[in-house]
């Protein structure tokens, strides 16, 4: 195998710090020696010499004053990156502000290769290049080039004036002296024009070279590390293959002479040695011939892995400082990271450098985008390649991790390498971080899976910041917590509760109950207004008794976390109910025993309300519980209001009461009857009875554990709900029994394994999307929702069945179901403005610009971070769309993300809770 | 002047007419022997001795002085004379007669299981799986079709009409719910290409997301399992037709989920999709508890009461074509 063609040499200079504002120690780097030179291995003992002895500063390397060469000036008028090439095989090294970026000295090994490149960011200003030629011709001189990347390149000669040697010295130190004297770890931002210290490059450097000449560049394993591991040898992806076009200008080609012949592509044997980032096995052919590493040859611990230190950026610590590491949100990336290497990861997991192996996002950074645009991963475990964006304004990028990659192994090898989409010749030296997959155990997905209607980014950000437990007690304390922006929104405004029209009248709620459950904070009061409103179901049927369902989802809501006796007492004496099961038509007439007492009220206060059917009660239990709510009835408190919705209340009739003594067998009680105003105690009696049954606590927590643990609930946690009724079932304490048991957040069974409701899921369209109402929305706005889950199947206040709308998985995913709701939310994603939806400005606002950045966001919110590899490769492959640009903070990208929108709603995790 | 009996007698004639004309209003694209079983539940409950009442035994209208349907004779409110003297059939059914007539229908009076209890619930819950104090089987009509082979298609068996998986056909084997053939497709036009979203790139992209092979929860495999059932047989139903129109004298099924059911079962069957069980609902809130009969002169067929107006509608969607 041959040593390949034209090598690009990158230097990356003070001009990436500008794309990391504020921070800006950043870089100076580096240029590596050239492969199979006779030259370059000597150099590599210098790299190396002066790697051991100056590892805080080993980039510059100042020529020898007994260099012989001539001295020429460049002023470059803007910060950018600035290419160099010489003619290969020409006997012509430059070194540019005292480093060595080109050297042409070696023989021309492959015929393809005809010009030798370097890549310099270098800031405005004055320049030191000093050209060497080794041979007797300085005709050669003529064939180096200079300019602009993407300008048409000139002569370096024409665009360069000669200085003294002295000058040239002087210029080159004095921006190499930056570096110099900002001295060891921890040196202050250096503002000034020359080179910028490039921290942990004593660890490793931070670019490679294409060719061979990176792998010899590569230093030994960290300083500390206790490593041993190397990076998994995998070869990232052809940068050329799915990469944008339009980042870079046809000058990024190594080979200006006949670009027909070598150009940037990388061929597939032996070729461009580019293509074989990594380094830590040794010569395995592919035409790698040099050095596997100069600092232990043949070692395989060559990898400039950080591992296994957590933090991602390799640095010594007493070198350089740690970057900030701990991830708040695993939505965003953080913000204020010093970015100290080419190419490095900002941000990977907690302080110990563990992700959930549930799947995490990781983000990065480079120092100069225009040169790596792209970045190539590849994933041990899993020898998962890819290849990410990074984002031309930002400089960062984001790496995605899945459950695959965590499925044969904790620790898990992240291998970067920085890349050019345009030219498969440029890469920066592969770097290697390890993460480990934990469990994920902090519950934050279970809170905003379980205890609301769906994250919002700012929820996240917020369950985290304060974790599991206290976020529990916050929502526990409703009264507490600030709802003012929710009631900004006058949601009451949203009701019409003197409507005489029904349907509107209980359009009117659904809405008002749409609102609560995506915008107020109290989201678990919300939850479980929902939850006792349908344990308790009752519904208009064919009656004037319609306004009432206002007040009684409001008392469940309002009184979701009292007692559970409170709320059956309510139940029975709601006149919703009353109607709904028949309980109106309830009347004792004496001497005809059987007339007038209707059991359908007595049936289901004991099958769906408290004991449930396997209490073992019989008929004649049915019998005497209905004679104890006879009489139990309403009477309208405005009679006379025509034009207005009825409004009803509770009233005991004695007249229709049985007032004989009640045997009930299965309770082994005798209600004693009473007549006149008292015969109504009999049944408040008979309530406190029920609602502390044995049967009724472990059904009604059973119910309760299914709500928030799982469809089928696992007997300890129902034990322990049982375990907290207490006297009349105090729901606090049944609420932190469940949510507070350790297995609530430890248990990976637990997690993600409940699917979404019709009515859960279209909240969570307004939640993890960010829709509003506009100020002025006469309610169309909440339409589409309602439509999505009534036609699913779950318009609660219409259901005729008393026991309530399922909450089993099982019940909601079939097609029916999912055609309606799946076809309303893609109608919300079409018309997005119409619903205050703007994921522009919300990724934005996040700091996001990538593909990968965006579908991790934008899936981590609507799954509580747990989504699969096919959903997001499809949901880039949606952001980027045919052009396979994505760059919403360039043009506008306004219609890819309303296509993601559309994709996320349908895609399978975003089913789940 | 024309009652409304005479009304239905008119449009059942003139469906009997058509298909007496010989012209063969359906045919089954199946293979030679191959049925098709739908069932119609009477979610709810209905009340059997209202639909059927006992003409013959005194029993009934002792026990039923106000409710009790008189034998039949000229009064629109009497029954429907099946034929025998013990049985007769609610006035409201009439549309049922030519069914009747044709020999094509039973009446299995007083079915019951034992032990049962008095939950409506599980009772419901115990006829779907076929079998008593178990809820946790297989429906019957999955089950059917897990032990009997059948063809590989993915509306073999299907609930049609309703957006839920009726128990007698929940199970193992995964079925499409199709409340509305109109309705069952999925398109969203930020991913359509051609007429009609001939390209849907939406679906194409969900069948993508389901090709790999990954571990999955029990929850996550039930979304897969049902959205490719979803996506499949809406490839299907639109093959057979959305606008499917029976042509039966005139008339049409009705729009309840009834209606629509049984007019996606005759569309797939016109269209030769190997349908072998579906499950319907006939759901007019039967378990009324009370108030069943009307105030006026016609107690049990003033068509101005929904129950019975209902009960029309319903009789009339079970077409002969």
């Amino acid at each position: 195998m041959r040593n390949s063609c034209a090598r690009i040499y990158l230097v990356s200079g003070v001009a990436a710090a500008a794309l990391f504002a504020g921070t800006s120690t950043t870089i100076a780097e580096q240029m590596m020696p050239v492969a199979n030179s006779d030259e370059s291995q000597r150099f590599l003992a210098v790299a190396r010499a002066m790697q051991s002895e100056t590892p805080a500063n080993p980039a510059i390397s100042i020529p020898d004053e007994d260099v012989a060469g001539f001295y020429r000036k460049i002023t470059v008028p803007t910060q950018g990156v600035y290419r160099f090439e010489a003619v290969a095989g020409s006997g012509v090294r430059l070194y540019v502000n005292g480093a060595l970026a080109i050297d042409a000295t070696g023989p021309v090994i492959d015929e393809a290769e005809t010009g030798v490149t370097a890549l310099q960011t270098l800031s405005p200003g004055d320049h030191s290049v000093m050209i060497e030629v080794l041979g007797d011709d300085m005709a050669v001189v003529a064939g180096l080039v200079f300019g602009a990347l993407g300008a048409e390149p000139r002569a370096l000669i024409e665009v360069s004036t000669d200085i003294s040697k002295e000058e040239g010295v002087s210029l080159a130190a004095r921006n190499a002296s930056i570096v110099s004297s900002g001295g060891p770890a921890g040196a202050a931002p250096d503002r000034g024009t020359g080179r910028l210290r490039l921290s942990g490059l004593g660890d490793k450097p931070a670019f490679s070279i294409g060719g061979s000449s990176s792998r010899a560049a590569r230093m030994g394993p960290a300083e500390g590390s206790g490593s041993t591991g190397g990076s998994s040898g995998s070869t990232p992806v052809d940068g050329m293959g799915q990469m944008r076009t339009a980042a870079l200008s046809p000058p990024m080609q190594t080979t200006s002479d006949t670009p027909s012949s070598s150009t940037s592509t990388t061929s597939s044997g032996g070729g461009t040695v580019s293509s074989v980032p990594s380094v830590n096995t040794g010569n395995t052919g592919g035409g790698t011939t040099t050095p596997t590493t100069p600092t232990a040859p043949g070692t395989p611990t060559a990898t400039p892995t950080p591992t296994p230190a957590p933090t991602p950026t390799p640095v010594n610590p007493d070198t350089a400082p740690t970057p900030e590491t701990v991830q708040t949100s695993p939505l965003t990336p953080p913000t204020g990271v010093e970015v100290t290497q080419a190419v490095q990861l900002t941000s990977a997991g907690n302080i110990n450098g563990e992700v959930p192996n549930t799947g995490a996002t990781l983000f990065g950074g480079v120092m100069s985008s225009s040169v790596f645009d792209i970045v190539n991963v590849s994933v041990s475990g899993s020898n998962r390649t890819t290849t990410v964006d990074v984002g031309p304004t930002t400089g960062q990028f984001a790496v995605r991790l899945f459950p695959e990659d965590f499925a044969s192994g904790n620790q898990v090898q992240v291998t970067l390498t920085g890349a050019n989409s345009a030219s498969s010749e440029v890469e920066a030296v592969p770097v290697t971080y390890t993460v480990t997959g934990m469990p994920a155990q902090d519950g934050v997905g279970q809170a905003l899976s379980r205890l609301t209607f769906g994250a919002t980014p700012e929820l996240y950000a917020r369950v985290r910041a304060i974790g599991f437990q206290n976020y529990v007690e916050e929502q526990l304390n409703p009264d507490n917590i600030n709802d003012a922006a929710f009631n900004s929104m006058n949601p009451e405004g949203l009701l019409s509760p003197t409507e005489d029209n029904s349907g509107q009248l209980l359009r009117s709620l659904f809405n008002y109950d749409i609102a609560h459950a995506a915008f107020s904070e109290k989201q678990l009061q919300n939850v479980m207004g929902h939850f006792w409103a349908n344990h308790f179901h009752a519904v208009t049927k064919n009656s004037s008794i319609v306004a009432q369902n206002i007040d009684d989802r409001k008392f469940f809501r309002d009184n979701a976390f009292t007692n559970f006796h409170d709320l059956l007492l309510y139940s029975a004496r709601s006149p919703l109910m009353s109607q709904y099961l028949d309980n109106d038509e309830n009347r004792y007439r004496e001497g005809r025993e059987n007339d007038g007492i209707n059991e359908n009220y007595g049936r289901e206060i004991l099958e769906l309300s408290t004991v449930g059917v396997e209490a073992g009660y019989t008929p004649a239990d049915v019998d005497m519980v209905s004679r104890v709510f006879s009489g139990w009835r309403y009477e309208r408190t405005n009679p006379n209001a025509d034009g207005v919705a009825q409004i009803y209340r509770f009233a005991f009739f004695p007249e229709d009461h049985d007032p004989q003594d009640k045997l009930i067998p299965f309770l082994n009680t005798v209600i004693p009857g009473r007549t006149g105003a008292e015969g109504v105690q009999e049944a408040e009696e008979l309530i406190a009875l029920l609602a502390n049954h044995p049967n009724t606590q472990s059904r009604t927590c059973g119910k309760l554990v299914q709500l928030l643990v799982s469809d089928s609930p696992p007997s300890n946690l129902v034990q322990a709900c049982v375990a907290a009724w207490g006297v009349n079932g105090d729901i606090t304490a049944m609420l932190r029994a469940i949510l507070l048991d350790p297995s609530y957040v430890s248990n990976a069974d637990y997690q993600r394994n409940k699917a979404k409701t019709p009515f859960e899921y279209a909240v969570s369209v307004i939640r993890t999307f960010g829709a509003r109402p506009s100020a002025n929305d006469d309610a169309d706005f909440f339409r589409r929702f309602e439509d999505a889950f009534t036609t699913a199947g779950q318009a609660y206040l219409y259901f005729p069945v008393p026991t309530g709308l399922p909450e089993v998985a099982a019940a909601w995913l079939n097609s029916a179901s999912m055609v309606a709701a799946y076809n309303k939310m893609s109608e919300v994603a079409e018309r997005r403005q119409d619903y205050g939806i703007d994921l522009a400005a919300d990724i934005a606002a996040a700091g996001l610009e990538t593909a990968e950045e965006v579908a991790s966001y934008l899936l981590a919110v609507g799954t509580a971070d747990q989504f699969t590899l096919a959903e997001f490769d499809q949901l880039v492959g949606v952001l980027k769309g045919e052009d396979g640009i994505f760059e919403p903070l360039v043009q506008d990208e306004t219609a890819a993300l309303e296509k993601a929108m559309g994709l996320i709603v349908v895609s399978p995790s975003f089913q789940l809770q | 002047m024309q009652n409304r009996r005479d009304f239905l007698k008119t449009l059942t004639a003139a469906a009997s007419m058509v298909g007496a004309a010989g012209a063969p209003k359906f045919s089954f694209a199946q293979d030679a022997g191959q049925k098709t079983f739908i069932k119609v539940f009477m979610r709810g409950g209905a009340d059997g001795l209202h639909l059927f009442p006992l003409i013959g035994d005194p029993f009934y209208y002792q026990y039923r002085p106000d409710i009790g349907i008189e034998p039949p004779s000229n009064d629109i409110n009497s029954a429907l004379d099946l034929g025998d003297t013990m049985r007769g059939m609610n006035p409201n059914l009439e549309m049922l007669m030519e069914i009747w007539d044709a020999g094509n229908m039973m009446v299995a009076p007083a079915t019951s299981f034992d032990p049962g209890n008095r939950s409506h619930f599980d009772c419901q819950r115990w006829i779907g799986t076929g079998q008593t104090r178990n809820n946790l089987i297989d429906g019957y009509l999955n089950r059917y079709m897990q032990n009997v082979s059948g063809p590989n298609h993915p509306l073999r068996g299907m609930v049609a009409g309703k957006t839920s998986i009726s128990t007698e056909i929940r199970g193992e084997v995964k079925v499409p719910a199709i409340s509305s053939a109109s309705g069952f497709s999925l398109e969203n036009n930020d991913f359509c290409e051609g007429s009609g979203c001939a390209d849907n790139q939406l679906t194409e992209m969900m069948r993508e997301i389901h090709s790999h092979d990954i571990d999955l929860s029990a929850v996550e495999g039930q979304v897969r399992d049902n959205q490719l059932i979803m996506l499949d047989s809406i490839a299907e139903v639109q093959a057979a037709g959305a606008d499917y129109t029976p042509s039966a004298g005139g008339l049409d099924y009705s729009n309840s989920g009834l209606g629509r059911g049984l007019r996606l079962c005759a569309q797939l069957l016109k269209a030769g999709v190997p349908l072998e069980v579906a499950a319907l609902d006939w759901n007019i809130g039967w378990d009324t508890h009370s108030n069943q009969i009307s105030d006026t002169t016609n107690r049990f067929t003033d068509q101005d009461k929904g129950y019975h107006r209902n009960m029309v509608q319903g009789a009339s969607d079970f077409l002969c074509f």
